[in-house]
């Protein structure tokens, strides 16, 4: 596809905290090995839960963090972003206070539900204890900026900052803002990717409402699959434009070569073949990539009956008989479902595959589905050298969002 | 047509919309085209207004008819009222 030259954006740097890790480099690690994340719902002990597993961030302590003041203007949710965002602008070497850089940097966050421990805590003190006085810094904690706000603040990024919500598709929405933005010259990097943190009583219970929870594994595109389970984390990364990072020598971890987003305007819940397809496509043509070209997917693939296979459906569509060559994988089967977070944990996947020539697996697969008739990498990894890669995300409202990634050398 | 089914009747028609008429004991809930959003709030409001929690497994919305969601629900309210004796 011919197209006039235009900023190309990269990678340099990503960080991560997710049901697998507490680092980008061992979440990757996990879902290299096919490790799950998912376990016991320890949070919510004692609540009778229709569905009691989850996939928790384990093993992270604040202290470790924060200190006790800040810790105090920090949502559950924030904290993650930080702890991120931390590890991405170390691993790309700069500097975003730089005199020259500040006003340059950007931040986007995606979030779908935001400051939801905050929420919860506040609630109890209401309404269980009937506590009339809350927390002065509730308001901040909570705000739905915040972990945009909180990553300006502490690298000092004084461009274009906010937070974008779009459910599950939350994470990719605010990567192909960033990359739109890195694009039109309105800064020249950017620190983007998502974070949640709502695994309290009150949402659980919300999506236990919808049964849409599987009470015994995720199975993405396995017949038996019994729907989602819920997870939470951060993955945060530092997007440059092609030009800074060679100026400065940076390592290029891959391309975020283009971004595609749709609406269905179809359902409120059900997912949408066309919209999902229309957002592959865009974003296939945003990168200028051909579909032959792209070696792996990693698929929203929630492990629902309804958006597997819708979702299949969708690849067929736009790939045609490559279709059959490419691999599909979930790594929700390892990390759950991190809603707003999604996209950002499920890129780490992608730069993994990029980088490493390794595709990570679709674990707990038991049982090939006939509407489910792609090669989802079932439970074993497979080494192979892929050229670029989709990653997909599509939301409850049918919002959708698919970043298009290709490898750098 | 005893409370129990009359309850439950009620609410289909209710929330999926569907005229009470067209409710039958065999009919599947895709036979009645009750779509899983609607059909999730019908589980929904059973169980609130029971006191009951229907398994996930039970909720076969598609295959099922509302004579077996009936039966599941009769029994959940009769092991609910032997647990509450006991």
């Amino acid at each position: 596809m011919q197209r006039p030259e235009r900023t190309r954006v990269v990678i340099t740097g990503a960080g991560a905290i997710t049901p697998l890790g507490l680092t980008a480099a061992q979440s990757w690690q996990a879902m290299r090995e096919g490790r799950s994340g998912i376990g016991p719902f320890e949070r919510l002990a004692g609540h009778e839960l229709k569905a009691p597993l989850a996939g928790e961030v384990r093993g992270y302590d604040p202290a470790q963090h924060f200190d006790d003041k800040r810790l105090q203007l920090l949502d559950l949710t924030c904290q993650y972003a930080l702890v991120a965002a931390r590890e991405a602008v170390a691993q790309s070497g700069l500097d975003l206070r730089a005199p020259e850089l500040s006003e340059r940097s950007a931040v986007v966050i995606g979030s779908g539900a935001g400051g939801e421990s905050t929420h919860d805590a506040s609630y109890r003190r209401l309404y269980a204890e009937g506590n009339p006085r809350l927390h002065p810094l509730t308001i901040v904690r909570l705000m739905m900026n915040a972990p945009a706000s909180q990553l300006s603040l502490e690298f000092g990024a004084r461009g274009p900052a906010f937070v974008v919500s779009s459910a599950c598709a939350s994470s990719n929405h605010a990567l192909a803002q960033a990359l739109l933005m890195l694009r039109s010259g309105q800064a020249d990097v950017a620190l983007a990717g998502g974070a949640e943190a709502c695994l309290t009583l009150g949402v659980v219970r919300a999506w236990e409402a919808m049964r849409v929870l599987a009470d015994d594994a995720c199975r993405p595109f396995s017949k038996d699959r019994r729907g989602l389970v819920l997870g939470e984390g951060a993955a945060v990364f530092v997007l440059e434009t092609l030009e800074h990072a060679q100026r400065r020598g940076a390592t290029i971890l891959a391309e975020l070569a283009g971004a595609g987003m749709s609406a269905d305007a179809a359902d409120i819940v059900m997912p949408d073949a066309e919209g999902a397809g229309r957002a592959m496509r865009l974003a296939l043509q945003d990168a200028g990539l051909a579909p032959e070209q792209i070696g792996y997917i990693n698929a929203h693939g929630t492990g629902t009956q309804a958006n597997d296979a819708t979702e299949t459906r969708a690849i067929r569509a736009v790939f045609g008989a490559h279709a059959q060559a490419l691999a599909v994988s979930s790594t929700k089967s390892m990390h759950g479902h991190a809603l707003g977070a999604a996209g950002a944990l499920e890129l780490l996947a992608v730069l993994g595959a990029l980088r490493e020539g390794v595709l990570p697996p679709t674990i707990n697969y038991r049982e090939a589905d006939p509407v489910c008739d792609l090669d989802v990498l079932p439970n074993q990894a497979r080494e192979r050298r892929i050229e670029a890669a989709l990653s997909n995300s599509f939301a409850f409202g049918g919002l959708n969002a698919v970043l298009a990634l290709r490898r750098w050398d | 047509m005893n409370d129990l089914e009359k309850t439950i009747f009620d609410i289909i028609a209710k929330e999926a919309q569907i005229p009470r008429e067209k409710i039958s004991l065999d009919a599947t809930m895709q036979d009645l085209d009750v779509h899983s959003l609607d059909a999730i709030q019908v589980v929904f409001e059973i169980e609130d207004r029971f006191g009951i929690s229907v398994p996930e497994q039970d909720a076969n919305f598609n295959s099922s008819t509302v004579g077996d969601l009936l039966r599941s629900v009769q029994a959940l309210v009769n092991a609910k009222a032997a647990n509450a004796a006991a």
